[in-house]
């Protein structure tokens, strides 16, 4: 029974293995975004596993059949959103219940899906890769089919020192190509930066928006990572419960996660299940549309007032949280050193 | 560079050398009705006149032994995933520091909540083992499949995927058995305290959290003794 324990050289030669995978990245924000949510001692950010992730995240072999990969609904050229799709696709032409978010600035986010189910960035992947409806797979399935395919083992070895695959290590490294989806270069951060001006008509839109919406969709991430309900009446189709499903409990009945607003042009439709194509109709919703129940977010309870002229200023400054540099910046598209166009999105 | 790394290497041979230390082993002996039970056999058809057990995973975590004095914090991976279906995962090695008696083991049946919100985790918490549920997000605590002639249910099979770990659903029970002082311990899963006849009777399939999971899980007070 006696044994000397070596408990302690597993950590030790980790550290010694990891002190030698690739450089370590530094994740760049403007000094006025909040401190992230995601615990990066955890899972620190190197270049190879970033270089790893890119590639999960492009290659369909996490679909059962090679048809869909994470970009299929989450197109870099669309702020990794599903552009003009009201509810996401999956395969053998599936359609789901709810509007393919976009992906960005995904370390200040709490928890994720339009219900909150999964509470941590690294576990996210594992809805999709499993959904009947979506990429139907399995993830001990993935580990198997990447191992066989040839570009994997030395991508894994790079990344951890181990060509061998493992759950964890897929997940934490399609977290961390994630999480380098940071979206601050819209004409909102170069004023905030004072490297630009708003125009008389932004200005307005911003001061309306500050009384009027800051409250839940707060700057400068656009979103205070809560959950409401906004007033939409059901779609007697889908009946989603939203968030209710995850708490059972009555305040949570048909609350969504409350949406960042930045880069709007690029995600559209709008709303948890896309019902809306334009943004005057998203203000008219909360000016007019809002369907009292007894949990509507209380700061909706009279709507919101705005006339035809506020409308238009409020528009024209969400529109300066468009992020063109984040949009077509080459390190987040298809990485096609690593895979074959054919095996695109 | 190489040379600065080797100096917390050297510290912790340093650290070691002067340590001596024993370990516990626990062996878990899962039984229905106190006969020992295996996985169904390979019949084509489960027989209707009893129970058959087709799937037992469970996890355990968070091992401590104490004594008159506080709890020692074992491993930090002290995390283990039992499988009926694979013997050596129902034996379970647990350093001890040497000449010390204990009079209680404890340990929880299921993850706590701060693993679970800690992102992606390797070895018995890999998602690959089959005990993630990936829609609402979780750990699957507990994971019993079989069937029996008092199931109402199709082909007369119950399937009792039990976990959650939110408010007021958190179905994670904390286990205290008291022991001896002896190298090896044997612990009995008596499955036939979950398999009651209410429980057969009533939902045969429950797979989410909620109110049904969390009062199964509540039994596991009563699932683990203490046997020679």
């Amino acid at each position: 029974m006696k044994t000397r324990t070596l408990l302690l050289g597993t950590p030790v030669l980790l550290f010694l293995t990891g002190a030698f995978v690739g450089n370590l990245y530094q994740l760049d924000y403007p000094g006025y975004f909040p401190k992230p949510y995601y615990n990066f001692d955890h899972n620190p950010l190197s270049e190879a596993k970033i270089t790893l992730g890119r590639a999960l995240f492009y290659d369909p072999i996490l679909s059962k059949d090679s048809s869909i990969s994470c970009a299929s609904c989450h197109s870099p050229y669309n702020s990794f959103a599903h552009t003009d799709h009201e509810l996401s696709h999956g395969i053998h032409d599936s359609i789901g219940t709810r509007n393919a978010p976009p992906l960005f600035n995904l370390a200040w986010n709490s928890s994720f899906m339009w219900d909150g189910a999964i509470p941590h960035l690294d576990m996210q992947p594992l809805a999709p890769i499993s959904h009947p409806g979506e990429m139907g797979e399995d993830i001990a399935h993935v580990v198997k089919k990447l191992q066989r395919k040839a570009i994997y083992p030395g991508l894994f070895r790079n990344a951890y020192g181990d060509s061998a695959v493992t759950g964890e290590h897929i997940l934490k490294a399609l977290a961390q190509f994630q999480l380098t989806l940071v979206s601050a270069n819209s004409r909102y951060d170069a004023v905030k930066r004072g490297e630009a001006s708003f125009s008389v008509q932004e200005e307005n839109g911003y001061a309306i928006f500050l009384t009027r919406c800051n409250a839940c969709h707060t700057e400068p991430l656009f979103t205070n990572g809560e959950f409401m309900n906004n007033g939409l009446p059901i779609d007697t189709f889908l009946n989603d419960p939203g968030r209710w499903k995850i708490t059972q409990h009555p305040k949570d009945s048909l609350s969504f996660k409350v949406p960042s607003l930045r880069n709007l042009s690029y995600t559209f439709p709008y709303m948890h299940d896309g019902r809306f194509k334009k943004l005057r109709q998203v203000l008219s919703h909360y000016s007019d549309g809002i369907e009292a129940t007894a949990n509507l977010a209380p700061q909706l309870r009279e709507g919101i007032q705005l006339t035809p002229n506020e409308k238009t200023d409020l528009i024209a400054f969400l529109l300066t949280l468009n992020d063109k540099a984040f949009v077509f910046n080459r390190d987040y598209q298809f990485p096609r050193n690593l895979l074959l166009p054919s095996e695109g999105f | 560079m190489k040379v600065l790394f080797l100096f917390p290497f050297l510290f912790w041979i340093n650290l070691t050398l002067g340590q001596e230390s024993d370990s516990i082993t626990i062996t878990l002996v899962p039984v229905f009705n106190g006969e020992r039970i295996s996985l169904a056999e390979e019949t084509s058809k489960p027989k209707n006149d009893t129970t058959q057990i087709t799937a037992l995973k469970f996890y355990l975590s968070n091992f401590q032994f104490i004594a008159n004095e506080p709890p020692k914090g074992l491993s930090p991976s002290n995390y283990h995933l039992i499988n009926l279906e694979e013997s050596q995962s129902l034996v379970i090695n647990l350093p001890t520091t040497k000449n010390q008696s204990y009079d209680t083991l404890t340990f929880n049946v299921g993850i706590d909540s701060l693993t679970h919100v800690s992102g992606a985790m390797g070895g018995d918490l890999d998602p690959i083992n089959g005990m993630y549920w990936t829609w609402q997000s979780g750990y699957i605590n507990f994971k019993l499949e079989g069937t029996s002639p008092v199931c109402q249910s199709r082909e007369n099979e119950f399937i009792y995927h039990i976990g959650g770990y939110q408010t007021p659903f958190q179905t994670i029970q904390k286990i205290a058995l008291p022991i001896d002082s002896a190298n090896s311990i044997n612990v009995e899963v008596e499955l036939a305290r979950l398999l009651i006849p209410e429980v057969l009777s009533g939902t045969n399939h429950i797979m989410s959290p909620g109110a049904q999971a969390v009062a199964f899980a509540k039994r596991f007070e009563n699932l683990f003794t203490i046997v020679k």
